[in-house]
């Protein structure tokens, strides 16, 4: 006898086979998701901890002035939790590269003879290790040697710490240290013009005339070493305090593991919040289904209760069709998921360098999936269920109360509803009828807002930063960094480089900053107090003058170390005696890249005991110049063997743009179309039912002589309604949403603050109208096509 | 405004409004062909009150729907006011409903979310010169019951409201698909003599369902319709009065 119900049941689900396959779709996008995002996760966890282990990465990098090897091997023996360390040379450079219209910039850096064994080694991918006999070799980093077209055997001139030298390039290779390599100050990659040249450790004693001497250490730590890794190496600094200690960084603070544990750290609440908003839809979908399904069984529901049908039995066919499309949902999502999951790994292949990132997809993700799928499904039937047990046999027997009509609440305000035609009044007194549906309704379009704006927002928040920092805060057209302490005569010498109309000095000291027990390195940046190539802003984007005297600190530095505008704080200089200074604050700055503290270049001379020392010069180009005037700049730079790096803040500028429009473009549009099927999931879903419930009103309407445009009219405005309503409902949801994954990828080097433009709240909107309509024309096909005439004279 | 006075003179014209040239309609149902109707050929007059009488299954529904534009002949020809309703497009058909045609029906068919007024005004508002809303459910006795919604009124109110619905469009056609059929007794009478009434005092033409005898006879014709043909037809000056109904 249960077959008769089965049947019934199953009859019922392919006549409701449209909003059936609605909540499949919903639960399939939730579990693709949570397949890709979990998957993704995984597959980059597991490349990195591999790459990590048997590339042999660092737990620790110290950046030092010259020191003596032997004395700095010494400060590190006397800390127990350090297991291991290797002293090495590093220093910037620029590329002489013949015709060249932008800079190419590289990092050079000493390995020992053996660099694959050594700490932070590299694994070769093309051409040979360095070889006995020849010092000039170098291998360089594979993506920009590829980017560049350089192979083993090519030869590079490179410009650093006052030397020119030739290089022969040995091969090609990955290091774990550079999985995500930027050019120093920016946060998008570059290959074109930014590299990591390896070169043998005697061939850069030689060339810098470090002889015995190093400028970079970087370690490993014993297991609770790394556990309590700042202080370790708040303990390292003291005892290298001497040589000028200039940057001490745990693994986690390391640019590129810092990049990608944010990547990590976003995967994984994408894989909770994405899914669960998905599922919590499907399920809220389901739930309005199986309760519609409930009222239409409980004929035969009630027939087979009366005749001993047990509660038990009944329950499990009833949730059995729950938790088929919700499983039907969950492997038809698994599948776009392993599709997905592929196409992120790709996009990670791209941006990091890791030697093996496979797209892998366990089996047990891939239940996990369905599992989750069918779990919010059998949650989504309960109410169903439940209207199914407190069905009485008799009650059953009778047909169901017929619906009646329910004054709604707006009815108590006649003046407003006595302006209102009786479309809106049938609709208004539907949604009080069916209370929990239009709630869920509502709830749906929130989601899918939510969803919307948060992918619009995204885009807003980085054309933010990105419009903050290349337009508001850098307004040079290049940066020109020099060797450490240049006098002031530098600056004519770059108003001389062809092409170059304005200039000014930049004096970069790095310093300790503390106030309280809170520290904190970094760097003041003294610049003109007139100057108008670096203009820090405050949080609104207006100009901060840079005072005669006291600092500008970032926001953000202020409050880890706890002061306001007005308080002082002891700066400890990396150079010169190192003396502590007590410097008043004098107001504080946005800062999105890096935490950026400025100060007038004659004041913070001053207090350094300096005089007339530069590190580096912001300079503006001829406007509109050509190509050939910018080779010849090049050319000149390179002349200048002052000159330590070139950036082009242009090409910057355009990198990350390049950046933004790749990846993240791909994010909103997947966002965006995510947000489209909770919308057509759940209105369609809504509409079907309603269609299908309202059979005899729409026959009746029809007879009266309504066409199909006005009884839809009918169906637009309840979506209409109950969608604008949601999409409104969802955008502070998204704002929120926005805020909170902001906060999630909020590092020391960069701070995105949630923007969303006016124009993204209507873009969300009109996306939400869009998905309507677009849904509309569905419904009136679905109203064209209905066979109504059978329903005139049917008993109700 | 009363019940309005009959109009001008009282002669009443035997001109035929509808006019059935040998309707055939035949249902497909996969293999099975089933011949509903099988060339019916009748008239109705304008003005008068026409029941079509037969079993339950004899296919007045059908012939009905084929009077009132819901469907289409198979074959034959459908004159109403001399317009062949088959030759019409939907789009002309949907017009032809609105403008002219008044159903009511066995279930009452009223939207359970609107009040019995604003049942009768969508209904109105679908045509040009409508009657005023208020002003049909006083017709049909239900002046008090405006802001009652459908399932606070009892079967007979119910229908009472899907006639007021039916005549506040001022139709030329009023069909009436079984409406007592769902009604008790009394309450049956009272609706076919709002009915009859409605016919006598506002000169509607009122097309009547039945596959009851003593119903029928209070039509001034009576369309006998028995296996797809229709097997009799009577005409009466005097047709009964429904207060004088015995069922
Ligand atoms: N759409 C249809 N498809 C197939 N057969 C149909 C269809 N509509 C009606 N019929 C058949 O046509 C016959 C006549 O139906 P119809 O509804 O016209 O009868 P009726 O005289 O109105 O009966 P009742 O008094 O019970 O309402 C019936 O046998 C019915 O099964
Ligand atoms: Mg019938």
């Amino acid at each position: 006898m249960v077959s008769v119900l089965t049947r019934k049941l199953l009859r019922d689900l392919v006549r409701s086979r449209g909003t059936l396959l609605a909540v499949t779709v919903i639960a399939a996008a939730g579990s693709s998701c949570l397949v890709a995002l979990v998957s993704s996760w995984l597959n980059v966890d597991r490349a990195r901890e591999d790459y990590y282990e048997a590339a042999r990465m660092a737990d620790f990098w110290v950046d030092v002035r010259k020191s003596p090897v032997e004395d700095v091997r010494r400060a590190a023996a006397r800390i127990p939790e350090i297991v291991e360390v290797r002293a090495r040379i590093s220093w910037p450079a620029v590329l002489d590269i013949e015709g060249a219209t932008a800079p190419v910039n590289g990092l050079i850096l000493s390995l020992p003879s053996d660099p694959e064994r050594a700490l932070n080694g590299v694994v070769m991918k093309s051409g040979g290790s360095f070889s006995f006999g020849a010092r000039n070799q170098v291998i360089l980093s594979d993506k920009f040697a590829r980017a560049r077209g350089l192979r083993t055997g090519d030869t590079i001139t490179a410009v650093a710490g006052g030397q020119r030298r030739s290089l022969v390039v040995a091969g090609t290779a990955d290091s774990p240290e550079f999985i995500y390599l930027v050019p120093p100050g920016s946060l998008s990659e570059d290959p074109e013009s930014y590299g990591v040249l390896y070169v043998k450790h005697d061939f850069a004693e030689d060339m810098f005339g470090f002889e015995g001497a190093c400028n970079g250490i970087v370690g490993r730590l014993t297991p609770g070493g790394v556990r309590d890794a700042s202080a370790v190496l708040g303990r390292l600094s003291k005892e290298l305090a001497p040589f000028g200690v200039l940057n001490a960084i745990a693994r986690k603070e390391q640019f590129s593991a810092q990049m990608i544990d944010g990547e990590l750290q976003q995967l994984r609440s994408m894989a909770v919040i994405l899914p669960a908003v998905f599922f919590g839809v499907a399920a809220m979908v389901l739930n309005v289904l199986m309760t519609r399904l409930a009222e239409q069984q409980r004929t035969v529901i009630g027939t087979l209760k009366a005749l001993g049908l047990g509660d038990g039995r009944l329950s499990i066919r009833f949730l059995l069709f729950g938790a088929v499309a919700g499983l039907a949902g969950g492997l038809s999502g698994s599948l776009a998921g392993v599709w997905m999951a592929a196409g992120m790994t790709e996009l990670y292949r791209f941006y990091f360098t890791f030697p093996n990132l496979s797209a892998r997809v366990a089996p047990l993700v891939i239940a996990g999936a369905c599992g989750a799928s069918v779990l919010f499904a059998v949650l989504g039937s309960l109410r169903g269920l439940r209207r199914v047990l407190a069905l009485r046999p008799a009650d059953a027997m009778r047909p169901p109360a017929p619906a009646s009509g329910r004054a709604s609440v707006l009815e108590r305000r006649p003046a407003l509803w006595r302006r209102m035609g009786f479309r809106w009044r049938m609709v208004l007194r539907g949604f009080a009828r069916y209370r929990a549906r239009a709630l869920i309704a509502v709830t749906s379009a929130a989601f899918g807002s939510c969803i919307l704006l948060l992918a619009f927002g995204f885009v807003d928040s980085i054309d933010a930063i990105v419009d903050f920092q290349y337009r508001k805060v850098l307004r040079s057209d290049y940066r020109l960094t020099f060797g450490d302490g240049t006098g002031g005569g530098a600056l004519g010498e770059v108003l001389r480089l062809p092409g170059v109309v304005h200039a000014e000095p930049v004096f970069s000291a790095v310093c300790t900053f503390s106030s309280g027990n809170a520290s904190k390195r970094g760097a003041i940046q003294g610049i003109r107090e007139d100057g108008e190539l670096l203009t820090p802003r405050d949080s609104a984007g207006r100009i901060v003058p840079v005072p005669p005297a006291g600092l500008l600190m970032a926001e953000r530095m202020a409050a880890q170390l706890g002061i306001r505008a007005g308080d002082r704080v002891t700066v400890t200089p990396a150079r010169g005696e190192q003396r502590p200074l007590d410097l008043p604050v004098a107001h504080t700055v946005r800062s999105v890249f890096g935490m950026g503290v400025y100060a007038s270049i004659d004041w913070l001379n001053r207090v350094l005991g300096e005089r007339d020392v530069m590190t580096g010069a912001e300079a503006r180009f001829l406007p509109g110049a050509d190509d050939s005037l910018r080779r010849a700049f090049l050319a000149a730079v390179v002349e200048r063997p002052l000159i330590e790096a070139v950036s082009d803040m242009a090409r910057e500028k355009r990198a990350m743009r390049k950046q933004i429009d790749g990846a993240l473009m791909g994010t909103a549009v997947v966002m965006i179309l995510f947000a489209g099927v909770i919308f057509f999931g759940s209105i369609l879903n809504g509409t079907l039912i309603s269609l299908e419930e309202r059979r005899r009103e729409i026959a009746t309407l029809r007879v009266m002589g309504c066409g199909d445009a006005e009884i839809g009219s009918l169906f637009l405005r309840e979506t209409l309604l109950v969608n604008v309503a949601g999409t409104i409902l969802g955008l502070p949801l998204g704002l929120a949403a926005l805020r909170f994954f902001m906060t999630l990828v909020q590092t020391d080097a960069f701070a995105f603050t949630a923007v969303v433009r006016p124009e993204s709240a209507l873009f969300t909107l009109l996306a939400a109208l869009l998905f309507v309509f677009a849904c509309h024309g569905v419904t009136r096909r679905v109203i064209r096509r209905l066979d109504w005439r059978d329903a005139l004279n049917a008993r109700e | 405004m009363s019940i309005a006075e009959p109009q001008s003179s009282e002669v009443r014209s035997e001109e035929p409004f509808v006019v059935l040239e040998n309707v055939t309609r035949t249902f497909s149902m996969g293999e099975v062909e089933v011949r509903v109707l099988r060339g019916v050929t009748a008239s109705i007059s304008r003005g008068r009150m026409t029941a079509i009488w037969g079993e339950s299954g004899s296919g007045k529904t059908t012939l009905l729907n084929l009077i009132g534009g819901i469907d289409r002949p198979t074959e034959g020809r459908v004159l109403v006011g001399g317009v062949n309703l088959p030759d019409l497009s939907d789009r002309e058909l949907t017009r032809f409903r609105r403008d002219r045609v008044g159903f009511v029906f066995q279930f009452y068919n009223l939207i359970s979310t609107l009040t019995a007024l604003e049942n009768v005004a969508v209904a109105a508002e679908l045509v040009s010169d409508p009657m005023d809303s208020a002003e049909a459910l006083r017709l049909v006795g239900l002046g008090e019951f405006g802001d009652r919604f459908p399932g606070r009124l009892s079967g007979g109110q119910q229908q009472r409201v899907s006639i007021a619905r039916a005549i506040a469009k001022r139709p030329d056609l009023l069909l009436c698909d079984e409406p007592t059929g769902a009604l008790d007794r009394e309450t049956g009478v009272r609706v076919l003599a709002l009915l009859q009434e409605l016919n006598e005092k506002q000169n509607v033409t009122v097309v009547l369902i039945t596959h009851s005898r003593p119903v029928a006879a209070l039509a001034h014709r009576v369309l006998f319709l028995e296996d797809g043909v229709v097997r009799s037809v009577r005409d009466t000056e005097h047709p009964k009065r429904a207060e004088d109904l015995e069922w």
